[in-house]
């Protein structure tokens, strides 16, 4: 088997038998660390979609994470507890702060492309600081999980599948697409804005598209994350937590199949080892960040799993 | 040769001071291969710019097929039917010479969105691809990523590219650069067989091979165009030698 398909097997395998293993170990922990890996990779992905294979570095996505995150929790507040119609209204505010935001930013590229969807971003976390009905500076609590009929999502192992269900779906879609008409298009533009450009193909209409389809996605991150926590924070909005999905995408391979998935692992997990010892715990990982970038450009997965995934 | 199939009227450009553009009237007729010389500087890049829209004119309009096309982007123009090959080779690097060419494919096609079947395998793209490359003699190198091609063959694969459009009117600029005499030779005779099926517009420092490919020739001079005529009429015209040919004849 092919270097890149036996790590694709491998993980997936790991995926799905950690819960089992922390049920046996009797470590629940492992599968509230595991969930947000699970649900962390969801938002990387999505963002590797734009920055990976579309070359649009958004320093922008928290904003995104964070609309998914209020809109379970504003909505649970308002009696809706229904998990299949609130994450869906995630994803529809998400997509449609995308497109808004897109329509401005995918005609900027390099510095102000990132400057673009910072200040944003920015915008909108002052908003949710600010705004009463959500919370202000407390966040917007839940008091319980939404429900999804004959699902358990108050269950951790069954929650822990239904974030990678969504994964995997995104992933499959993710790399479908860009590989057909769409990303193949979405690519080209990436290695030459000009020559696609001068087909006949419209570059910002592609890209627009493309940066809608990651917002909601995180979007949709950000609402398994609200019902996770059962709290939607200001923090998730603030552009740090962006620059944490950009470590994460930088440090597991961007562009690659299982580089979200490695990069939210390894900075997730580092993080819950390394804060009970010191919570300048980034002094690890800034070396780590570092050596990984500087032995290949696509991250651990190019390490790990070859150039292929 | 009789309908004008691009064509401008007063088309002018100043970058700060300088006037690249300086009321230029082109008529381009149907299937004419129109060739465009003129010394370093004299605003042929730039005029070619102006046609495909990727530089705007201050004044004057270019028509193509009848429309006013003076304000349109370059992609819509390239929907229209207008292609351009580029002087300083614009492909896409990572990708293979073939999806190079079935990408070009692709945009001749509509544009709906499609996200789950793979470019790769899509015969409607890679057939016609694989054609084009055999066409322009690169069908041995379809496989290989077009970055590691070598400068004569990135010529080829832009005509390649540019012919996938199905254009009614192609843009050349410098065909022929950095080409060697072999290549050189090879790129001539595809633009040969070309000739007489499209419009042509050739922006080209070769003199040789404007003489042997052109229908009518466009001399510019200082982003003026002081001539316009076949080869024989241009060599023989006293503005052309002294700012152009004169000299060394």
């Amino acid at each position: 088997m092919p270097r890149a398909r036996l790590a694709l097997a491998l993980t997936a395998l790991v995926l799905v038998l950690l819960p089992v293993a922390a049920n046996v170990a009797s470590q629940p922990f492992w599968i509230t660390v595991a969930t947000r890996v699970v649900i962390y990779a969801l938002a990387v992905a999505a963002l590797d979609f734009i920055v990976g294979y579309g070359g649009m570095l958004s320093l922008g996505h928290a904003a995104f994470f964070a609309i998914g995150a209020y809109t379970v929790a504003f909505a649970a507040k308002n009696g809706l507890h229904a998990a299949g119609l609130n994450w869906l209204l995630a994803v529809v505010i998400a997509g449609l702060f995308a497109a808004g935001i897109g329509a401005v930013s995918v005609r900027t590229s390099g510095i102000f492309f990132i400057m673009i969807t910072l200040a944003f971003a920015q915008m909108i976390y002052y908003l949710v600081n600010g705004i009463k009905p959500l919370g202000g500076d407390d966040g917007l609590p839940m008091t319980a999980r939404d429900v999804l009929p004959g699902i358990d999502l108050a269950n951790p192992t069954i929650f822990y599948f239904v974030a990678l269900f969504f994964l995997a779906a995104f992933v499959l879609f993710s790399q479908r697409a860009i590989r057909a008409r769409f990303g193949t298009v979405v690519r080209a533009a990436m290695q030459n804005e000009r020559r696609v450009a001068a087909l006949g193909f419209n570059v910002h209409r592609y890209r627009w598209a493309a940066f809608a389809i990651s917002g909601a996605v995180t979007g949709l991150a950000g609402a398994l994350f609200g019902d996770f926590q059962r709290i939607a924070s200001p923090d998730s909005a603030n552009w740090l937590q962006s620059g944490d999905l950009l470590v994460m995408l930088i440090l597991g391979g961007a562009g690659t199949l299982l580089g979200p998935i490695f990069g939210a692992a390894a900075f997730l997990v580092l993080q819950t080892v390394l804060i009970g010892l010191t919570e300048h715990w980034m002094i690890v990982l800034g070396p780590i960040l570092i050596f990984v970038v500087w032995a290949g450009k696509r991250g651990l997965a190019g390490l790990i799993a070859g150039d292929d995934v | 040769m009789s309908e004008t199939m691009l064509g401008t009227h007063g088309l002018s450009k100043s970058f700060g001071a300088l006037r690249v553009t300086d009321d230029v009237s082109l008529a381009v007729a149907e299937n004419e291969l129109h060739a465009i010389i003129g010394p370093n500087g004299a605003g042929k890049t730039t005029l070619l710019a102006q046609l495909f829209g990727e530089v705007s004119p201050d004044r004057g309009t270019i028509e193509f097929a009848g429309h006013d096309i003076t304000r349109r982007p370059p992609y819509e123009r390239a929907r229209m039917g207008i292609a351009r090959s580029f002087q300083i080779t614009t492909l896409c690097a990572d990708f293979t010479a073939e999806d190079n060419v079935a990408l070009a494919v692709q945009a001749r096609e509509p544009h709906g969105f499609a996200f789950w079947r793979p470019t790769r395998t899509d015969a409607a793209l890679r057939e016609p691809a694989r054609e084009l490359l055999g066409r322009v003699g690169l069908g041995a190198r379809a496989a290989l990523p077009s970055r590691v091609l070598s400068h004569g063959e990135h010529r080829q694969l832009e005509i390649a590219v540019a012919l996938a459009l199905e254009p009614r009117v192609l843009l050349l600029d410098e065909p022929l650069a950095g080409v060697g005499i072999e290549e050189s030779r090879g790129l001539v005779q595809i633009l040969q067989a070309l000739k007489g099926t499209m419009t042509i517009v050739l922006v080209e420092h070769d003199v040789g091979a404007v003489e042997a490919l052109a229908d009518r020739v466009t001399v510019l001079d200082g982003g003026r165009a002081i001539a316009t005529g076949t080869f024989a009429q241009i060599r023989s015209d006293a503005a052309v030698r002294r700012a152009y040919l004169g000299d060394a004849e």
